[in-house]
């Protein structure tokens, strides 16, 4: 599948253009990230800056104004998120368009598109040198509100209570949104003195998904990047502990009825690692698939839960794994989770489960190319570790694996946190 | 078996359809995509409550939940294979799903279309079930019902449609709830499978690189003929009138959420497909120009804080009810639908033909861009096609609604009196 190869470009210190060629969409999609370290103070200003700049910017300085010039675009969709990589932060500000071919009257959407890019990144509102100050109040409350509903969906709160317990020392604890102090401290002035260090410094990586005219983009992009002068600051290496030391259990409670139960491990294994692609055949043998130890045993047998799975995080070496329960079969359900990862460590995996996790896997990479979004965000953490494997030659590592590779790769994995959030009456 | 083709020419689309002599109907849309998607879906959802066939003496009246229980029930083989794996050795992924009005399974593959395509065949229309494989389901489901209890927005909906509706059927849960579903026997899954699973009550979507040839010959080898019957559900008679104007509910939430609904008023007796498409079309474009995100309102209350980003819009219209709705997060919910209702009673005023051509662009846009996945062409073609509509023919619906038409549609829908609002917030214990 040549469409979903990689060409990438760079275009100064730091600064790469990727093409992701694909002509089956009836949309393109463009997006620029800007990578820094985490922490709480770079993931708050990069949420409070991604939020602000689709405010308004010099050509259209009101939401309205903005949103108007978006459906000129016929509906053009522009989002802008800060999220985590790892232990990297990622401001990005993206736009899916409308392919040329499908408008009524032949307008030139991926220039145009480009365009408004371009003015919302690198014209924003900046009257006297810092940002609006209204803008950046009414951000600053958003991102505080999003922060507050984060409780809302009570299994991704669960796993990233988790993790803040897990990693409280590491970066990696870092909310995606920031911290409410450190937001709190946000001024219209630190918000444009953060945005000129970060064009500056950051590490920028710019996609292009779908059909565009190669050579057309890289005038355009380099008419917008001759600005103010870089001076790039690489990111700075990921910090990997290999070994839970001692298991922490915690537990907390709000008026639900269900308990949603995260456990969390030390893989000692990242995408840097030879045997990561073993640790991802593990986790689909273990809960990464339908066919997966545990939906058959806890699910399907054991009527336990409805969700059940497990994920592994590829840059930072830790595995969680999620159950939805009634909150009387926490015992049972950490029980038989990890007799499940005591049966892959002894080596029993059946071939019928190891072909069908593979399988699973290969089907998920077959289907990247479906989504243009999902293919840039799955480009992302590869090219930031040094990894340009297409989608086929992962698929052909993988094809080579066997059952000893997966149970070799079990045998570094070390229980760290089991965190439990629960109904009241249940403590 | 013949299949008719249909297509559009600007939206370089096509589809064919047939219906094979098993009784099933099937739609191909071809794509050039690697990922080939699935869905065999029947005309049965959770407003299926009271029904019978011709055969039937009796009409007979089911625990709620049971579309969605059956739906589980049929991945359950009678030589204890797993229907997971069966998909997962031949490298597809199958899920399904259970709404007010189908139930469907569906599979995704990036290799061997046809031996999946058999399995997904063979599995629906071979049902198996036990009052052991029964009870065990009970644990499963009712792990998935406290899912769903725990989830704010999910509140949020059931609040909104029992405001907007007195006794639809559509303001019953879908999944039930642990006490109903403990009704449920093997027997009475059996009754509801063999009313509803009639081949000539279903439709099979594919979308892909699917050939016809190699479908007919899957489909020949699989399935069985079933016999043309009539279905008949009765449904308790719905008046036009709300049933409440507010609903709030205290859970653990952030914000506040909020969801006004307005009740469609213009409900007439036998549409033609044309029409149902017309209809949904003028309310998209018209709550695009009144509600939308470049409307002057979200605007607004987006610029005095009184709404955040997480603001959409939607018009559900099927055969006995219709409502619209707008769903939000707000500290002061009150405020936002104070302004909605004004809105709403002065829409007539308010709208422009600029803001009418900029919003047809927009939704028009949307509706290309519903072509782009197999799995999302698949999902909305099934629901265009059981509400007797053609998902090929609405980009060009859209593009052909008038300025006219958007102030009709004013005139027999925007009621002031139709509107409802549910709210989910705090939980007061809680700071």
């Amino acid at each position: 599948m040549s469409q979903q190869n990689l060409r990438r470009i760079e275009v100064s210190p730091g600064v790469h253009l990727n093409f992701v060629e694909n002509d089956r969409y009836k949309t393109n999609f463009i997006t620029f990230d800007f990578l820094t370290p985490l922490n709480r103070v770079t993931a708050s200003y990069n949420t409070v800056l991604s939020r602000v700049l689709t405010r308004g910017c010099e050509r259209y300085p009101s939401q309205l104004m903005l949103n108007r010039a978006l459906d000129e675009l016929y509906d053009a969709s522009l989002s802008s998120d800060s999220v985590k990589v790892g232990e990297w932060h990622t401001l990005s500000v993206s736009l899916s368009l409308l392919d040329n071919a499908f408008t009524f009257d032949g307008q030139d959407l991926s220039s145009e598109g480009l365009s408004l890019l371009e003015q919302v990144i690198f014209h924003p509102l900046l009257p006297s040198g810092a940002f609006c100050e209204e803008y950046v109040k009414g951000e600053k409350k958003q991102a505080l509100l999003e922060i507050a509903s984060l409780v809302n969906n009570k299994a991704r709160y669960a796993k990233g209570r988790m993790i803040e317990h897990m990693c409280k020392l590491e970066p990696y604890s870092t909310c995606a949104i920031g911290n409410r102090s450190e937001i709190g401290k946000i001024t219209a002035e630190s918000l444009a003195a953060y945005y000129k260090k970060l064009l500056k410094t950051a590490q920028i990586e710019i996609f292009f998904v779908g059909r565009f005219d190669q050579e057309k983009v890289r005038e355009q992009i380099g008419a917008m990047l001759c600005g103010p002068e870089r001076a790039f600051e690489p990111l700075p290496a990921l910090s990997i502990r290999t070994k839970a030391r001692t298991v922490k259990e915690i537990t907390e409670t709000m008026d639900i009825t269900q308990a949603n139960l995260v456990m969390g491990f030390r893989t000692a294994c990242t995408i840097y690692d030879p045997s990561w692609r073993a640790m991802s055949l593990y986790n689909a043998v273990l809960g990464g698939s339908l066919t997966s130890k545990l939906f058959c045993v806890l699910r399907e047998k054991m009527s336990l839960c409805y969700s059940i799975s497990s994920t592994p995080d590829a840059l930072k070496g830790i595995m969680s794994v999620y159950a939805g329960i009634a909150p009387e079969n926490r015992e049972v359900a950490i029980r038989e989770a990890l007799n499940q990862m005591e049966e892959i460590r002894k080596g029993n995996i059946t071939p019928e489960e190891l072909e069908n996790a593979r399988g699973a896997l290969i089907h998920s990479l077959r289907g990247l190319q479906d989504n243009p979004a999902v293919l840039a965000d799955w480009y992302l953490p590869r090219i930031l570790t040094g990894n340009f494997q297409t989608p086929d030659e992962i698929i052909a590592e993988l094809k080579g694996l066997t059952a000893e590779d997966v149970v070799k790769v079990s045998e570094s994995i070390t229980l760290d946190t089991v965190y439990t959030l629960t109904g009241k009456e249940a403590k | 078996m013949r299949f008719y083709t249909t297509e559009n020419p600007h939206l370089q689309e096509k589809y064919y359809r047939g219906k094979h002599s098993s009784g099933l109907e099937v739609v191909i849309v071809p794509k050039a995509h690697k990922k080939a998607f699935a869905l065999l879906g029947t005309r049965y959802g959770s407003v299926n409550r009271i029904f019978k066939t011709e055969k039937d003496a009796d009409f007979l009246t089911v625990p709620d939940g049971i579309a969605h229980f059956l739906e589980h029930k049929l991945f359950e083989n009678e030589d204890g294979s797993d229907t997971f794996a069966h998909f997962a050795s031949l490298g597809a992924s199958c899920n399904a799903f259970t709404s007010t009005e189908m139930t469907a399974y569906l599979f995704s593959a990036t290799d061997k279309y046809y031996e999946n395509l058999s399995v997904l065949l063979n599995f629906v229309t071979e049902p198996y079930f036990t009052p052991e494989t029964v009870e065990k389901e009970m644990g499963i489901i009712g792990q998935e019902i406290r899912m769903c209890h725990d989830e704010p927005f999910h509140q949020l909906y059931y609040g909104l449609l029992d405001a907007l509706f007195v006794n639809h059927n559509v303001k019953v849960d879908i999944a039930g709830t642990e006490e109903t579903i403990s009704h449920i026997t093997s027997d009475i899954l059996y009754r509801c499978y063999n009313t509803f699973y009639n081949l000539n009550n279903m439709l099979l979507v594919l979308c892909g690189p699917w050939d016809k040839t190699k479908v007919k010959k899957v489909l020949d080898e699989q399935l069985k003929k079933s016999e043309p019957c009539r279905i008949q559900t009765r449904f308790p008679s719905e008046p036009k009138r709300i049933h409440k104007k507010k609903v709030v509910k205290e859970f653990p939430v952030g914000t506040p959420l909020f969801a006004v609904g307005m009740k469609e008023d213009d409900l007439k007796k036998r549409r033609t497909s044309e029409q149902t498409l017309k209809q949904q079309a003028q309310h998209e474009i018209l709550s695009d120009m009144l509600f939308g995100k470049s409307g002057t309102l979200y605007n607004e209350l987006y610029d005095k804080g009184l709404i955040g980003d997480r603001f959409s819009l939607e018009y559900n219209l099927s055969e006995s009810y219709g409502y619209l709705l707008i769903f939000g997060e707000s500290s002061r919910p009150e405020t936002v639908y104070k302004r909605i209702r004004e809105t709403v009673k002065n829409a007539a005023e308010l709208i422009t033909p600029e803001d009418f051509e900029r919003s047809r662009k927009a939704v028009y846009a949307r509706a290309v861009q519903d072509w782009n996945s197999t799995t999302e062409i698949a999902e909305n073609f099934m629901d265009f096609a059981f509400s007797g509509t053609d998902m090929l023919a609405y980009p060009d619906t859209v593009a052909n609604v008038t300025f006219e038409d958007i102030k009709k549609r004013i005139a027999a829908s925007y009621k002031p009196a139709r509107l409802v609002l549910s709210v989910v917030k705090k939980t007061k214990e809680e700071k």
